[in-house]
């Protein structure tokens, strides 16, 4: 059991993890302030049930995410979660990532993820769906175990790897069509392969 | 911790990849569950199955990659180029995601915070109006 009076001194230095998190999680800063305050008020008062020298930063997120899913998604369980709950638990996809079943060649790896600026990335990711994007935040930008988010999220360990494999398999589809948008990769229709296209000023001929 | 399993795993050779990256110092995560599976097995069953390969790559890179657990996995893949080029972009997706600034909390949020706090101490608001 933990000592409530020393609540402030051990929870605050996560407060800027929390934040970020939740702003990713609200995508609105005053959403996000509001989301702390209460992640903090609610740890405060849960804290003599902390049991000590357990991990108490997965325990504030664990408290965030309860306190994101009842305030702002409770009223509009978004069908995408529905969808998602008849189909990630069934099997994980056997395939490899988009990237590979494209065969990206060593050099075209390279040319993509140097191009890529975080911004991209970070839209990428703001464009999954909350589900996904709770798995990847918490797994890739926070660095929890699976263990820990299954924890946090309260949903089996199987699932959190199933939603983290089809979460990067979707957030790689879309990069690369990006990248390829932008004729920064070519496509070799006849192979399917993609390689790196040099940009060129000029015709040429 | 993210550029020694950068440079003990062999991904980036290049001096240039990693410069200037900043990156996540360990947390106090727990060591994770899939990472010991895959040091306590030693060499993993063998011979290799590229449809095994998504599970493997999820489980080296459970947490904070340890750099033998990705190692463990990159021998097993052996000359298997598909599978090994899976694992490099996975590696560097985790990467370019580990590298994403964490935002500050504004001040204005810390003292509002830190004020509430000291009024449940002090007894202007009851612990259970929370």
């Amino acid at each position: 059991m933990a000592d409530q009076t020393k609540f402030a001194e051990d929870a605050m230095p996560y407060m800027d993890q929390l934040y970020s998190h939740a702003l990713r999680l609200t995508k609105n800063p005053a959403d996000a302030e509001d989301l702390v305050q209460e992640t903090y008020l609610k740890g405060y008062k849960a804290f003599a049930n902390f049991s000590e020298g357990t991990n108490l930063r997965a325990w504030l997120f664990r408290i965030l995410t309860n306190n994101f899913i009842n305030a702002y998604r409770k009223k509009q369980r978004s069908f995408d979660e529905r969808d998602l709950e008849g189909i990630e638990d069934a099997y994980m996809n056997k395939n490899l990532g988009s990237w590979t079943q494209h065969q990206l060649s060593a050099s075209a790896e390279d040319t993509l993820f140097e191009h890529l600026t975080n911004d991209e990335i970070k839209e990428a990711v703001d464009s999954l769906s909350t589900p996904y994007r709770q798995v990847v935040l918490l797994a890739d930008v926070q660095g929890f175990s699976y263990k820990e988010i299954a924890e946090i999220l309260e949903i089996p360990h199987g699932t959190v790897m199933s939603r983290l494999h089809r979460a990067r398999a979707k957030l790689q589809t879309e990069l690369l069509d990006y990248v390829t948008s932008r004729r920064l990769l070519f496509e070799d229709v006849e192979t399917g392969s993609r390689g790196f296209e040099p940009l060129t000023v000029g015709g040429g001929d | 911790m993210w550029k020694q399993v950068l440079e003990d795993s062999n991904l980036l050779q290049s001096e240039e990849v990693i410069k200037g990256m900043k990156l996540p110092e360990n947390n106090n995560s727990e060591e994770p569950e899939s990472q010991k599976f895959l040091l306590n097995q030693g060499k993993i069953a063998s011979p290799h199955r590229c449809e095994e390969s998504p599970q493997l790559i999820l489980q080296a890179l459970d947490g904070i990659p340890s750099p033998h657990a990705i190692q463990s996995v990159r021998e097993h893949f052996g000359t298997c180029v598909q599978c090994n080029t899976a694992l490099d972009i996975e590696i560097r997706f985790k990467l370019a995601m580990a590298q994403q600034v964490t935002v500050k909390a504004p001040p204005s949020l810390q003292l509002k915070i830190s004020e509430s706090l000291q009024r449940i101490d002090l007894g202007d608001i009851s612990i259970t109006d929370l």
